[in-house]
């Protein structure tokens, strides 16, 4: 294969990644929630899977049952929190993509979203008071709709950028056959 | 950006092999690979350099192997400035985690670690994606200073943010399989294309 057709298909491939990263992305978050929900529920029928959800979670979230939300005949892999923001991410994945959301969050919105989950963690992180479940999965729900609001715009139009130079580059430079 | 071109370049160097096998190799020798470091990170600010420079074979000779480490040496000092809050943030969450051990509640002694990860794991993200750049403005102007005015750092990444999540995610890779110096290549091509098409010279 001839170097200039390498170098093509090396362009076609990152202008794919570049076309569905967003979907890309958005698949990734409701993966990530959708193990955090079917993981507890094949407790019974896949114990094999269940644990094998619960052991992945291990190093993101402390799982300590009482605050993780029982769910069919299991508990969640991680905290209500952890769920909570899975669960907005995955949501403003959706949001985003289906285009339903066409607002833009800037920077002060993040932090003010931010507020509530950090003032929550760490009043109970240090031992000032004891949150609790509808708490922590608001403040969590919050906070992953803020931070999947925020960024997968600004992620999806870069790409656009980046794939529309790409598209010219493969344009000018790709062989004739395979253009 | 011409990504298919820029992982092909390497192989358009006549020496290529022996450049990247001497970059490459002695990273798996133990105790060496901690030096050697310094020294790639140097060979990869010369290549950025020749890049920016428009030169047609950008990739440097092995052939100022002090040179190389003391310019590694000095960089260095710029991911650790950017690595301060996350220092920081792992100091609070073991400190706290020790505290309650001598406490005697080992059971929760473990949980501040954990529970800071949901912060410290986005702002490593956040410091690992702009560090390149911060990389970038030290490189080009040898001013420290430049390295950590955020603004512009951040005004950089949002400009060419596809572009540059592309070059980064080639960085991270190459960084997981840090055996392979050809995906630093790669990726510092792509970076020093970026900084060339933004415009940013040596007085940015």
């Amino acid at each position: 294969m001839s170097r200039e057709r390498v170098e093509t298909a090396i362009n076609r491939a990152v202008l794919a990644l570049a076309t569905h990263f967003t979907t890309l992305a958005v698949a990734g978050f409701c993966l990530v929630f959708a193990s955090t929900v079917f993981g507890p529920l094949l407790a019974d029928s896949h114990p094999l899977a269940s644990r094998a959800i619960h052991a992945a979670f291990r190093f993101g979230c402390h799982q300590i049952p009482e605050r993780c939300l029982a769910i069919g005949p299991g508990r969640a892999p991680v905290c209500a929190r952890c769920q909570a923001i899975y669960a907005g991410l995955a949501i403003s994945g959706l949001l985003v993509s289906t285009r339903a959301w066409r607002w833009r969050f800037n920077g002060l919105a993040l932090l003010c979203a931010a507020a509530p989950i950090a003032l929550d963690g760490f009043t109970q992180l240090f031992g000032l008071r004891e949150s609790n479940t509808p708490l922590r999965l608001a403040t969590g729900l919050l906070w992953g709709l803020a931070v999947g609001l925020y960024t997968l715009p600004l992620v999806r139009d870069g790409m656009r950028q980046a794939a529309g130079e790409l598209e010219e580059t493969i344009r000018t430079t790709a062989p004739v056959a395979s253009r | 950006m011409d990504f298919g071109k820029n992982f092909s370049y390497v192989t358009e160097d006549e020496a290529w092999i022996k450049k990247v096998l001497i970059a490459g190799l002695p990273l798996l020798v133990p105790c060496l690979n901690i030096v050697w470091m310094f020294a790639v990170v140097g060979f990869l600010k010369k290549l950025f350099l020749n890049v920016v420079a428009g030169e047609e074979r950008p990739i440097p000779e092995w052939d100022d192997f002090g040179g190389y480490i003391m310019s590694g040496l000095k960089s260095i000092v710029v991911p650790i400035g950017y690595m301060a809050p996350f220092f920081v943030l792992m100091i609070l969450s073991y400190g706290t985690s020790f505290a309650l051990a001598i406490m005697k509640v080992p059971g929760l002694a473990i949980l501040p670690m954990i529970c800071m990860w949901c912060i410290s794991f986005p702002i490593g993200l956040l410091i690992n994606i702009m560090l390149p750049v911060g990389l970038m403005r030290y490189w080009t102007t040898d001013s420290y200073g430049e390295a950590f005015k955020f603004g512009a750092v951040i005004g950089f990444v949002k400009a060419n943010l596809g572009s540059y999540l592309i070059s980064w995610v080639i960085h991270l890779l190459a960084g997981i399989c840090f055996i392979f110096p050809y995906g630093y290549f790669v990726a510092w091509k792509c970076f020093g294309d970026l900084w060339r098409g933004q415009g940013e010279t040596s007085e940015a």
